[in-house]
């Protein structure tokens, strides 16, 4: 559980220092000065929200959801780069663990089949595409 | 006009209409998967078509979800689409009592008389509108793009608007990653190549609707079962005379509201019924005039939507915005240019949402028997083939395995913005717009030497500025009154 204020306050300070940190270090993106007031804006509304400590209200942000795309789309870029089939089934497989729960052995290869049915599908296309 | 019908009705557009209706209505059928996450995952296969044909799938898509969510709420008491929430009430007791057939009938009927109103009404009002391209120069534009923002921020708003612009600010970043069209120097992208474009649209709409929505529904809510209804057909076309006349007033109400920035298409069914009840005092225990009237107003707003994102290029939600982002795209630039320099896309949009009606009315009421039996399909086998979809979306849209890491962390933030309930359309309507309103402001300033007092001179910035104060004052008023009520 989480304080929402916090919360915000630090996705906006993150994201806003992606860029700032950018001007510090590049010297050619300190030419561009709306990027630049628009991140001093974002940065200082995200510290704001993180100082002001306003709301009592709490979010649930559960540390597996927020990991999950993570480790699923990061398991597909490494396997992507070797098979696309291989890497679109193991998205599923992976979220099915996820999803299917009590686990059900029939939702699962009904899953299983469209997926791989769907991926090489797409690389017949491509294959055929190249050929 | 009969020409660019004729230009429109070869069989690739109609053809690509019906599969967007199609999916549509499977899309507006499940609860918990918006037109918004399929729209953008079917950006992809539509940006390789032509433009009409892409614009008329994903217009389908849209479109068909609005007439699939009734079903739903009729059927199982379960809104598919938020927009059918009113629905529920008279259509779900129709159904009860062994009337599903007439509820899910009206409901096709008044969606058709809403969505082909409000077409009509696009045809006469968006040409006259896209005179305005003659007037509007850099500055106007700036100031457009700003009260976009604002607007936006106004309906997507669920408490402070600051926190709505902010989120429009915080996509305006986010979309000057890449190349800078003015300069061409490659900028925020830690000299990453697959930043040099800058953040893949595709990606981005993917993981905020689709991937981020599916996060936040199973942990907030688990998986869903449903139960299976028996459908029973009457003798419907008796009541035809009792579905006109809610579905006519449900449908200028929904077209209006639809019209108006901050309408919206929820807000509209709302209205409607709200305002069926001075007509129909049986509203509520199951009446057709209740049904109509909401799902009348309901595509007729979904429709009327189009009017300012063709004619001034402003988006009204999120399905609007990643539309937006399509059309860019596919080399469409809606605003007021679209009707004057690429006539023969604004029409075939027109002839396609015509067509599209008659399809959906088609496709959903004779054939409700085997959607309703989509619903059997256990989310447990759709949610990760949604996610294997997604992948395969956004890595076949450039065969960049580095735009799934794009996925993966804007998936993240996403699942964030949503838990937190930040405004996820602000922030993509930013990431469209924000590119070209630095553009716009960068070239104003160049024109006036610095002077900013070009943004309030001429009558259509201080009209606009006029819109945008007023708009704010109002929010802000409401939001003061809102606030001392309940302290007192």
């Amino acid at each position: 559980m989480n304080n929402k204020n916090i919360m915000t306050g630090l996705l906006y300070v993150v994201l806003s220092s992606y860029f700032l940190i950018q001007y510090i270090l590049i010297e050619s993106v300190r030419n561009f000065v709306v990027p630049f007031w628009i991140a001093v804006v974002c940065f200082t509304y995200g510290i704001f929200n993180i100082i002001s400590y306003r709301s009592s209200e709490v979010v649930n942000l559960p540390l597996r959801y927020v990991s999950l795309p993570l480790i699923l789309f990061g398991l597909a870029y490494v396997l992507v780069s070797y098979n696309t089939a291989l890497g679109i089934v193991s998205v599923a497989v992976m979220s099915s663990i996820l999803f299917n729960r009590p686990f059900d052995l029939r939702n699962f290869l009904i899953m299983l089949v469209t997926a791989l049915s769907v991926a090489l599908l797409y690389d017949l296309l491509v294959l055929k595409e190249l050929v | 006009m009969i020409e660019y019908l004729q230009h429109t009705f070869t069989f690739n557009h109609v053809w690509y209409t019906v599969l967007g209706s199609v999916i549509g209505t499977i899309i507006g059928l499940i609860p918990g998967l918006g037109p918004a996450a399929v729209v953008s995952m079917m950006l992809p296969f539509a940006i390789g078509l032509d433009p009409i044909s892409g614009i008329a799938l994903l217009s389908g898509i849209y479109y068909g979800s609005q007439y699939g969510g009734s079903t739903t709420a009729i059927l199982f008491n379960i809104p598919g689409e938020s927009s059918s929430i009113m629905t529920v009430r008279d259509g779900h007791l129709m159904a009860r009592r062994g009337q599903a057939g007439l509820a899910i009938f009206a409901a096709g009927i008044s969606s058709f008389i809403g969505g082909v109103s409000a077409t009509l009404l696009l045809i006469f009002l968006a040409p006259p509108l896209s005179d305005l391209a003659f007037l509007l120069g850099p500055a106007e534009y700036t100031i457009l793009i700003l009260l976009a923002f604002i607007i936006i921020s106004v309906i997507a708003a669920r408490g402070s608007i600051v926190s709505g612009m902010m989120m429009s600010l915080l996509g305006c970043l986010v979309g000057m990653i890449g190349v800078d069209v003015s300069t061409g120097v490659s900028r925020f992208s830690l000299g990453q190549d697959f930043l040099y474009d800058g953040i893949n649209f595709i990606a981005l709409s993917v993981a905020m609707f689709a991937v981020a929505e599916i996060m936040y529904n199973h942990a907030s809510h688990g998986i869903t079962r449903f139960d299976n209804i028996t459908v029973k057909f009457s003798n419907l076309f008796q009541h035809l005379r009792q579905i006109f006349k809610p579905a006519a007033r449900g449908s200028i109400i929904g077209t209006l509201l639809g019209l108006l920035p901050g309408g919206g298409i929820t807000i509209s069914s709302y209205t409607a019924y709200a305002y069926e009840s001075r007509y129909d005092k049986t509203l509520g225990t199951g009446s057709i005039g209740g049904v109509s009237s909401a799902e009348a107003a309901n595509n007729a707003s979904a429709h009327s939507g189009y009017i300012p994102l063709l004619s001034i290029g402003l988006p009204e939600n999120a399905v609007m915005a990643i539309m937006l982002g399509a059309m860019m795209i596919m080399g469409v630039m809606p605003g007021p240019t679209l009707i004057n320099e690429q006539s023969d896309v604004f029409w075939g949009i027109v002839v396609s949402m015509l067509v599209g009606n008659i399809l959906l009315l088609v496709l959903n009421v004779p054939m409700i028997r085997i959607w309703t039996s989509l619903l059997k399909v256990h989310k447990s086998v759709l949610y990760p083939i949604i996610f294997a979809l997604s992948t395969l979306a956004v890595y076949s849209a450039r065969n960049n395995p580095a735009d799934i890491l794009v996925l993966a962390t804007i998936s993240v933030i996403g699942y964030m913005m949503v838990a937190l309930r930040l405004e996820a359309v602000s922030f993509i309507v930013g990431f469209i717009l924000g590119p070209k309103f630095e553009t716009m402001l960068t070239r104003s300033l160049t024109i006036s030497g610095g002077d900013v007092s070009i943004f309030y001179t001429g009558w259509i910035n201080i009209m606009m500025l006029s819109v945008i104060t007023i708009t704010l004052t109002y929010h802000i008023i409401k939001n003061r009154i809102i606030n001392s009520n309940n302290n007192t």
